[in-house]
């Protein structure tokens, strides 16, 4: 086990080293030059030089990539053009609205898809099974962030039960992460339904009901472990997409999180801004991955760990 | 494609050289069968007919802000028989906009996951088949790549170039092959040891040849059905672009832009943003149900 997550780590590293070098690049070719961009339009030739010097911009490439790479990897990520402060700071604020609402959107997602998907396999062929699968199809077709502008109207607006645009009570996510979670919950409804129907085919069902085993045990011991696990995987395939969305979602209820921060760099033409917002962004996601990796390998009774490694 | 006598059977253990793309007919009569299938087909011609019309269909310029087009408070007009969907915030005829949005958006979502599926493909056969190093980078890039939600990637090189629908259709198209590119060099491997291509090979057929004639022919039928299941992910993608600024600019109407300027409007004339947004959901259920049919029609799994 060991083993197997250190090897899960070092290719997540690897990963991260990727994207760090991918926003790099792109923040090389980038028609914006940094040092004018702090200094003002109308400063002096001088400012902007000195300035280019102190950013260590004159320096030859792979010296630059290096400085680059060993200032984030002390929490170094530049600082914002606008308003001259470090950019980690910015992250740092911004980070536990857009990490909450996303781990309220996937406990959400698989509540729903899992819950709807397994009640639409055991009544197969009713009412009940259509009405689940339009419920599915109705998620898969809303965008997250509309649906979160029709919630908003609904239920902070006419109802209102949630507020309106405002993060400083408790409730704030719960909106933004159901519009998440039942646009999300699509995928999971009918990968539940179908994987869950495919075990109860399965030799081993057969066996435990000729041994007498009880419809509960059967379901929940057995059925639902096995069923769980694509879709365990499929979640974590999907993190980025989620991740996606969510920046998306975030600009709908004013949450300041890292996507209002993305949105906003542009408009602002902020490059470490947008380029600290990609690297923790893809951190979180690789994070999420090996995590899945990691608890899909514990759920696999069959996944021997020596096989693994 | 040649055509295949009905209920042929490949000899068993012998995998059936044509298994990967069942003739047209072939589909074309198992897609009539499906109802939802041909709802799908439906909803999806009717977005076609109105991105093609929009021209002829709008009753007014998306453009012009009638004197008369807002209430003397400056709210929004509601449904009349000069406005049949209301006016918009700057008073603008809404029914015109939506049509010119719709235009506006499929004509971009269209192209860009054209180019989306041919870089895909092509990324995903070459890899697949040369193997070695080409196939080294390509799933490593993909691998970071995929590590990044779209749309910020798609942000990151709107930075870059400075939107225009030209410049749009890149950046979306360019986001969005890695999942493509690993499908189809899954599929390539799979087919690649078989013996018709080794047949090929050994009848001296080149490999441009013989990935093109030979291995790709299995695989486009793959590239076809993600491309019609991926559309709607892309038309919403667009249109998440435009909702965050960064797809087609305003004044030119986008799906994503009416909503994000309609958002402004959420408590005083929610229409703004609800009929853009259920036009999108209505496409996209359209370009779903035809997806779904056609990769049933193909047996596709994908």
């Amino acid at each position: 086990m060991f083993r197997f997550v250190v090897r899960r780590l070092l290719s997540g590293v690897g990963v991260m080293l990727g994207i760090v070098t991918l926003v790099f690049v792109i923040g090389y070719v980038m028609p914006i030059n940094p040092a004018r961009a702090i200094a003002g339009r109308n400063a002096p030739a001088q400012v902007v030089a000195s300035i280019r010097r102190q950013l260590g911009l004159d320096r030859p490439l792979p010296v630059q990539y290096a400085h680059y790479v060993w200032g984030l990897a002390h929490g170094d990520f530049g600082v914002n053009y606008g308003t001259n402060q470090p950019v980690a700071q910015a992250l740092g604020d911004a980070l536990p609205y857009t990490v909450e609402l996303v781990v309220a959107a996937v406990v959400g997602e698989l509540l729903i898809g899992v819950t709807l998907g397994l009640i639409a396999a055991l009544r197969q062929g009713t009412a009940i099974d259509g009405l689940a699968s339009v419920v599915a199809t109705l998620g898969l077709t809303m965008p997250s962030f509309w649906l979160g502008l029709i919630l908003l109207y609904f239920l902070a607006f006419r109802l209102p039960i949630f507020p309106l645009g405002a993060v400083n009570q408790p409730d704030w996510f719960v909106l933004p992460a159901f519009s998440l979670a039942f646009t999300g919950a699509g995928y999971y409804t009918r990968m539940g339904r179908s994987s869950v129907l495919e075990e109860y085919a399965r030799d081993y069902v057969r066996t435990a009901r000729a041994k007498g085993v009880g419809a509960g045990r059967i379901l929940f011991v057995h059925v639902l472990r096995n069923a769980v696990r694509p879709i365990v995987t499929m979640a974590g395939l999907d993190m980025a997409t989620l991740m996606g969305s969510a920046l998306v979602t975030e600009q709908v209820f004013g949450i300041p999180g890292l996507g209002t921060l993305a949105w906003g760099a542009i408009l602002a033409n902020d490059l470490p801004v947008l380029e600290g917002v990609v690297i923790v962004v893809g951190a979180v996601v690789v994070a999420s991955t090996i995590a899945v990796d990691i608890v899909y390998t514990l759920l696999d009774p069959r996944i021997g760990l020596s096989a693994v490694e | 494609m040649p055509m295949r006598a009905a209920g042929s059977v490949a000899a068993p253990g012998f995998p059936d050289a044509d298994a990967g793309a069942p003739s047209a007919l072939r589909v074309w009569r198992r897609l009539r069968r499906r109802p939802l299938g041909a709802l799908g087909l439906a909803i999806t011609l009717a977005f076609v007919a109105v991105a093609l019309l929009a021209p002829v269909l709008a009753p007014h310029s998306p453009y012009y802000q009638f004197p008369n087009g807002l209430a003397p408070d400056g709210a929004p007009l509601g449904p009349s028989a000069a406005f049949p969907l209301g006016t918009d915030e700057l008073g603008r005829d809404l029914l015109s906009r939506l049509l010119w949005g719709t235009r506006n958006t499929l004509a971009i979502a269209l192209l860009a996951n054209l180019l989306a599926t041919a870089v895909g493909t092509l990324f995903g056969g070459l890899a697949g088949y040369y193997g070695g190093w080409v196939d080294a980078v390509l799933m490593r890039v993909t691998e970071v790549l995929l590590a990044v939600p779209t749309v910020l990637l798609a942000a990151f090189l709107a930075l870059v170039m400075r939107p225009s629908p030209l410049t749009l259709i890149l950046i979306i198209g360019a986001v969005n092959w890695f999942y493509l590119a690993r499908i189809v060099r899954a599929e390539v491997l799979a087919v690649k040891g078989l013996e018709f291509v080794e047949a090929a090979r050994a009848m001296g057929a080149t490999h441009a040849r013989t990935l093109w004639r030979h291995v790709m022919r299995q695989v486009w039928g793959t590239a076809v059905v993600y491309m019609t299941l991926e559309f709607s992910t892309t038309a919403t993608f667009t249109a998440s672009l435009g909702f965050i600024g960064i797809g087609v600019q305003p004044p030119a109407p986008s799906w994503g832009n009416m909503i994000a300027a309609g958002s402004q409007y959420l408590t005083s004339a929610p229409r703004l943003m609800i009929v853009p947004g259920a036009t999108l959901g209505l496409s996209v259920l359209g370009f779903n149900l035809l997806g779904d049919a056609l990769r049933d029609a193909m047996e596709m799994r994908a």
